[in-house]
Formats: structure tokens, sequence, C-alpha cells
């Protein structure tokens, strides 16, 4: 391969469209150099952010067609990732992916905007998509200290919307999707919306299908119940004998418990200690303890959030538990995609 | 990026101001003339596009 330059220590930080991005040469990468450093902060963004800081990524930041992912995990494809984990958001997902990395021998992506944007970029071909999908995980699931053994996903809550593709390109990875009780959620994204729940911020894979001037006249708690209960309806509706559903509160026993062995996971005492470490800290600020905020919440629950929470989520949320407490994670029409694919979960 | 010592050289700088000394004289030795400014501004476009990697394409 005369010309080509080594991507070691090199990691992919943000996916660009160039004109309508429907074949290949129109999309590109922007990459930063990560050296040896772990991915050890709550998100993806912080890791890089600090990175980015750095003089030598300050001026060597450097964009690429995106075929450049496709040449590297040629040379040098990335670990398989052990396990994906989806959300509802502000649900225990993101102490789950900080216990998972507190272990030095696990890479743990958390919410990487390029993986997120590649994998609800619908605009893209089904089989291209997920070629892509396999480069940048391979490329974000680089070893990089030599001693990982186990790579893991976080997607950002909304990409449940692209499962299917996501189950398509990556067929036999376990997964989960994890999800709190309505109302303690709502009451979270309208403390603080995240993205996703502010109209026109995502709009590669509209959660609502409505019009903009409609989606505008629609209350805070309207827009945020309706996006948070389509992405329990999306995971409800794909589970497949991969999936596995987790409640907020079986946490955090169920990280070293039922989460654990569905990823195929054994951990030391040792190992265990340090999940249970983490475990005593908030996830996102690891340094305050963690306190439960379930009851605070539930005092801000006003006439208009429990309405909404009642009538766009609640449904989903209780088909979400009917399958858990049941075991029936299997969808009845998960033929129409498991049929073509094998899934070895 | 193949030259390992040169790599080092340039991820170890620890102030913008020694990363372009140091990538100035590089290219010297290389016969080309780099001016600062030229490298101020790939670091200021580089920013930009990193704080605006939300924004709709």
């Amino acid at each position: 391969m005369a010309g080509a330059v080594t991507r070691e220590g090199w990691v992919p930080i943000r996916l660009v469209w160039k004109g309508s991005a429907a074949r290949d040469g129109e999309a590109f990468i922007d990459w930063c150099w990560l050296g040896g450093e772990r991915f050890t902060d709550p998100f993806f963004d912080g890791t890089i952010e600090i990175a980015q800081r750095r003089p030598f990524n300050r001026l060597f930041t450097h964009r690429t067609p995106i075929a450049e992912l496709g040449r590297w995990y040629a040379a040098s494809p990335g670990m398989a990732p052990a396990g994906f984990i989806f959300h509802m958001s502000r649900c225990g997902s993101t102490l789950v992916s900080q216990m998972l990395a507190a272990l030095p021998e696990h890479v743990v992506i958390s919410e990487a905007g390029p993986l997120d944007r590649l994998a609800r970029a619908e605009r893209i071909p089904e089989a291209v998509r997920a070629e892509w999908l396999r480069w940048m995980v391979s490329a974000l699931g680089q070893k990089r200290s030599g001693r990982e053994t186990r790579y893991f996903v976080k997607f950002d809550g909304p990409t449940v919307l692209a499962l299917p593709s996501i189950r398509r390109a990556f067929p036999s990875v376990p997964w989960i999707f994890l999800y709190r009780n309505p109302e303690e959620v709502l009451i979270s994204h309208l403390r603080q919306p995240a993205p996703a729940m502010c109209p026109g911020v995502i709009t590669d894979l509209p959660a609502i299908d409505a019009p903009m001037d409609e989606v505008l006249s629609m209350s805070a708690e309207e827009y945020a119940a309706r996006v948070i209960g389509r992405i329990c309806e999306c995971a409800a509706q794909r589970m497949d004998k991969c999936g596995m559903l987790v409640n907020y509160a079986q946490l955090p026993e169920a990280a070293w418990g039922s989460i654990a062995r569905h990823f195929d996971v054994a951990y030391s005492p040792e190992e265990l200690a340090r999940l249970r470490q983490v475990a005593l800290y908030h996830a996102k600020r690891p340094r305050q303890r963690f306190e439960a905020d379930g009851e605070s919440k539930q005092l801000e629950v006003s006439d208009l959030v429990r309405a909404a929470a009642a009538r766009w989520i609640s449904p989903h949320y209780e088909e979400l538990e009917r399958r858990r407490q049941t075991g029936r994670s299997v969808s009845q029409n998960s033929g129409q995609d498991g049929g073509r694919h094998s899934m070895t979960c | 990026m193949e030259d390992s010592g040169l790599m080092r050289a340039l991820t170890s700088a620890e102030s913008d101001a020694e990363l372009f000394a140091l990538v100035i004289a590089l290219g010297r030795k290389r016969g080309l003339e780099i001016p600062v400014a030229q490298l101020e501004e790939i670091v200021r476009v580089n920013r930009r596009a990193w704080l605006e990697r939300w924004l709709a394409q």
C-alpha cells in the first residue's frame, strides 16, 4: 500500500457530509491524535475536547475522505464489540458505561458523534452504511495500551431508531436497552434538555413525523415526551434474541449481574470492587457522590408532565416492562430482520 | 505519521509557539517557508470545525 500512512493513535471525531452524501466520496472524516490515551470520560466528546486542546491537534487535526476509514479497517481491524448499549436517555446508561470503563481491559466508546450520525444517516444506501459502520466501529475500537480485551459501545439515545441498520451490520453483538420511570426521565430533560429534545437539532433521523410548524407549536413537555416515547416504542418493537431490557431500578447490581452475563463477561473480586466503587459516584460528575434523585424528580411532576408522560411514553414503558418481566425479549415480528441474518447471541 | 521520532517531537510540544517553531524549522530543512499566519489560520479553522460539530451540514 504505497503512500499509505498509519492511523495508529488517531481517532475519527467528526463525520462531515458534502452534497447529498448518497455516494462514497461525499462523506469525510476529521481525525484527532489521541495516542495511547483511554476513553475514561463519561462521554466521547469529553475525552476528545481535552485532546483537541493539545497544540498538536490544534494544528494537525485534519480531514480525509471516508475511504480512509476503510483503508484503516483493512490494515488494522479493531476489536469486535462485546456489547452495545442503547437507552431512552437519563436512565443510568452512563453509569453502566462508566462502570465498564473502570477496567483498563475495556475500551468503552460513549456516544461518539461520528458513529451516531453515521448510524442515523438513513439517506445512505443500507449496504454502504453497514460497511461504513463496521469501519467506524473498528477505528474507535483500536487497542491503545495493548491490555484491552473487550470493547463496548454506548450509542446516543435517539440512535435506537437506527437499531435495524446497526443489527444488520453487527448481527451477533449482544445489546441492551435501558429505561426508567417516564416522569423522572421527562423531568430530567425539562431541567436540562438533551439536543434530541430540542426541535430541529437532530435532523438526520427525525423521531417525530410531523411538519416543523406543528412541532414548534408543541409544549416542551409534549415534544420531549413524544421523542422519548418513540425511542421506547422502537426498542420494544425491535427486541430480538440478542437484546435484553434493563430497568434503571435494577442498577447498579445488574451491571455485574444480568448485563455482565448477557455480554459474556465474568469479573474477578477485584474488578467487582472497582465497579462497585464507580457506582458510589455520579456517573456524569464523577467527583460527586451519587444520590438517588427519583423522589426529588417526582416532586417536580406537574399535571402537564404527568399527562404527557402518560400519553406518549407510558404505553411503551409498560410494554418494555411486560417484556422484561415475562422474559419475552424476542419480538413477534423479529423474523423480518432476523430471518435474513444469522444471530448467534 | 510514519516517522515515530518526528511524531514524538510534534505531539510533545506544550504550546502553539513551541509547535509552530518546530514546524517552521522542519519546513526550512525541506526548503519550505511556512508563515506563522498560515499555521494560526489552520488552528482557527480546526477549532471552529470542532466547536461546530453539532451544526447541521
